[in-house]
């Protein structure tokens, strides 16, 4: 790897902070309430702890060789062979994961700003800056993510209190009337998008940070801090809008930010507000996009992964047009699909390297 | 110098994409409509009406424009709500522009019918928020309540607007519903959609009094104003709600802000408690196997105008105030209560989810034929009223005519 750039570890949780938000703050909340109704906020707070327990476990992945990134590490543990395989598989999913922002980007835009605007126009421009980014390197990304820290967070703050006074407290009520089972479902919905996929942040720690203590913490805080965002924005949309506007709308944190109304005066701030929600689904497409052409590149040993970002990127558009036909078929691949194949890289990979590591110690002994 | 090269090449191509979107439309392409109407026809279509402003004769207060009205009706049948707007383009030089929209009114005979299949559209479109108010057109049509002119506001779309909020705050018999409130109201099965009413008053010929005309009379022959409250079941309308039974909906939904309350006075003649504050709250229980509602009713106001002679520098006339207008309001409150139970039969407080907030298992048994449970609910009122202030002056220069 000729990229000898490194993250610092105030960089890298507010990396890990707004890819955790990206798409997850706008989409989930319709899904989690389809689940488990009004209750979909404590499946949120258990899919926001199962979070931090994964990140444990994905620094603990880490830590077994620290100078190695994921997709070396599993050329290392499994072997040549099958460590190139699942580096392919690897690669596929983060890859079609990237097409699948660009892809939300693209119909959110169309669904909510410009209907008539070919969706290929949104597609490509996204597209563009995405690749513009990623060819630019890791550091100048992280670098970004702090200027764009501030606005982020801003904007998340004037939603959050500008839409505390429409808040009805009757709509969670009553609590737990659905059970545990649908919690359960939902709490996997959460856990599938927040932070099942953060294991792409094996690809940056702990290879390219700078102290690796302190960035182990910062990666585990910027998830924290993310959950804690989500769990407080999923309670909002059902405490604001109840259970059957969440689950009816397509965007329902989109429909909450419409409810905004301070004295008839501030009002339709919403796509004002959907600025942050562009802002951190940009942040997510990069890493993604990151990954699959590192990844990539490491797999058939290309000595610069930048080569490959515009042939990549060109497949990325491409792949994001034709990848669904429209946003049902997202849903269908958001509830039923998604879930087994991000537990495959995002649970299973990881144990698996863990016990691998272990299996080694004791043959090198 | 490549440099400069590179970077202006890729400046120019970004220039071409920034230039706009496809579908960039320009304010004076636009038929900005901030009303409404829904119709049927008689050969069971809808009858689409749309107030658009005239943008030239609303812009400031130069007295600009030739005397125009400041809006335009366009009208259009369609099978469907969304053919019918798309029709309006055959007169219209503008396309519809519904974001802006702030009244939707919804004819009488369609309301019968189910307003849910046209309400679609409007939760769907992608060119409509949901922060405009719906109202049920009663008695006339709802074409015929847009084709008024108004003064005081010029736009009658913000006449109706005005009126309505004001009227919800400072009367409180109305009810400002938006569209968001009114689909949750209609799909859940423990409390029933209620809408406010809206009539037109039409004197006189309708081709003078529908004009210009109308405003420049002090006395305006043709007037527009809110009526009575609409009760759904389901999307269907099935009845009209009175003054006290649409008061009442109003407190026991906490809805109300303000309004003011006759009470008798012990010797004759009355006094006015005006309220200023009104929270209740609605507590479902089962009690012996059978759903009961509690309501608990905590009012605050002062004493607004008083018309008998009572000695107001006392403590107990005070109390005795609180104690009669606790009575004449908790009478009103039962009565309308069992007067909706009987009458409508239809769940319009939201008592069903009362009883879902609190226990959802019985909940689960009663959902399926709520009506009926609604219709012998017991209801329990408690209604505690507080005066704090008696106005600028104490007792009445009435109690020294003598």
């Amino acid at each position: 790897m000729i990229d000898n750039v490194k993250v610092s570890s105030h960089q890298l949780m507010i990396l890990v902070f707004l890819y955790s938000i990206g798409t997850v703050i706008l989409h989930t909340p319709s899904l989690m309430a389809h689940f488990a109704k009004q209750d979909a906020w404590i499946a949120a707070i258990i899919g926001a702890g199962a979070g931090i327990l994964l990140t444990g476990l994905y620094i603990k992945v880490g830590n077994l060789f620290p100078s190695l990134s994921l997709d070396r590490l599993n050329e290392r543990l499994f072997g040549k062979f099958i460590g190139k395989t699942v580096n392919i598989f690897f690669f596929f999913w983060a890859f079609v994961s990237s097409s699948e922002i660009v892809f939300y980007i693209g119909d959110f835009v169309a669904t909510f700003w410009m209907p008539e605007t070919p969706s290929f126009a949104i597609h490509i421009m996204f597209s563009f800056i995405v690749i513009l980014a990623v060819r630019l390197g890791i550091e100048p990304i992280s670098r970004l993510t702090e200027i764009l820290f501030l606005p982020v967070t801003l904007l998340l703050v004037i939603l959050i209190i500008a839409i505390v006074p429409e808040v009805e407290w009757m709509n969670i009520q009553p609590v737990l009337e659905v059970g545990i089972r649908p919690i359960i479902r939902a709490a996997l919905v959460f856990v599938s998008f927040f932070s099942l996929s953060t294991v792409m942040f094996l690809m940056i720690y702990p290879s390219l940070v700078t102290e690796r203590k302190k960035a182990a913490k910062g990666f585990l805080k910027g998830t924290i801090y993310a959950g804690i965002i989500l769990v407080v924005v999923m309670g909002l949309n059902i405490l604001v809008l109840g259970v059957d506007l969440t689950t009816r709308n397509i965007a329902p944190s989109y429909a909450l930010a419409r409810k905004i109304n301070i004295g008839n005066f501030i009002t339709r701030i919403e796509s004002f507000l959907a600025l942050f929600w562009i802002m951190t689904v940009f942040i997510r497409g990069v890493v993604y996009f990151y990954v699959s052409v590192v990844v990539f590149s490491n797999i058939f040993e290309v000595k610069d992964y930048r080569h490959l970002c515009s042939p990549l990127g060109m497949i990325m558009v491409v792949l994001s047009l034709i990848l669904y036909p429209n946003i049902q078929a997202a849903g269908t691949y958001d509830k039923d699909i998604w879930l087994p194949f991000v537990s495959i890289v995002g649970l299973f990979m990881p144990l698996l390297l863990l016990v691998a590591a272990r299996i080694r110690k004791r043959v090198d002994r | 110098m490549k440099r400069i090269i590179t970077i202006l090449t890729v400046l120019t191509l970004l220039l071409s994409l920034t230039t706009g979107c496809w579908n960039r439309r320009e304010l004076n392409e636009l038929a900005i409509t901030l009303a409404m109407g829904l119709d049927l026809t008689k050969d069971g279509k809808y009858l689409v009406t749309a107030q658009v402003v005239n943008p030239s004769e609303i812009a400031g207060d130069k007295g600009g424009g030739g005397g125009d009205s400041p809006v335009v009706i366009y009208q259009e049948k369609g099978e469907t709500v969304f053919e019918a707007i798309r029709k309006m383009t055959k007169e219209s030089p503008r396309k519809i522009y519904p974001s802006h929209l702030r009244m939707l009114i919804i004819g009488e005979s369609l309301a019968k019918k189910g307003i849910g299949k046209p309400l679609d559209l409007l939760s769907r479109d992608w060119e409509l928020r949901s922060d405009f108010y719906v109202a049920v057109s009663k008695g006339v049509r709802a074409e015929e309540v847009l084709k008024v002119p108004t003064s005081l506001e010029k736009t009658p779309a913000n006449k109706m607007f005005d009126n309505l909020e004001v009227s919800a705050e400072a009367w409180s018999a109305t009810s400002a519903v938006m569209l968001d409130e009114l689909i949750t109201d209609m799909v859940s099965p423990g409390k029933q959609p209620v809408l406010t009413g809206i009539t037109a008053d039409i004197k006189g010929d309708k081709r003078t009094t529908l004009s210009k005309q109308n405003v420049e009379l002090i006395d305006t022959p043709a007037k527009i104003y809110f009526n009575q409250l609409a009760v759904f079941k389901k999307d269907k309308l099935i009845g009209w709600l009175n003054e006290n039974q649409s008061k009442t909906y109003n407190i026991i939904t906490n809805k109300e802000v303000s309004t003011v309350v006759n009470i008798p006075c012990p010797d004759g003649g009355k006094a006015v408690y005006q309220v200023t504050k009104s929270d209740s709250k609605v507590k479902g229980k089962i009690r012996n196997g059978r759903p009961e509602i509690d309501i608990n009713i905590q009012v605050e106001g002062n004493v607004g105008e008083v018309e008998c002679k009572v000695d107001l520098s006392k403590q107990e006339t005070i109390d005795m105030l609180e104690k009669s207008y606790e009575k004449e309001k908790k009478e009103i409150l039962v009565k309308s209560v069992k007067q909706i139970q009987e009458k409508y039969k239809v769940d319009i407080f939201g008592f069903g989810d009362a009883i879902h907030r609190t226990d959802p298992k019985a909940w689960s048994k009663l959902k399926k034929d709520w009506d009926k449970n609604f219709e012998d609910l017991k209801v329990n009122i408690q209604l505690n009223g507080e005066i704090r202030r008696v106005g600028t002056i104490g007792n009445s220069f009435l109690n020294d005519i003598k």
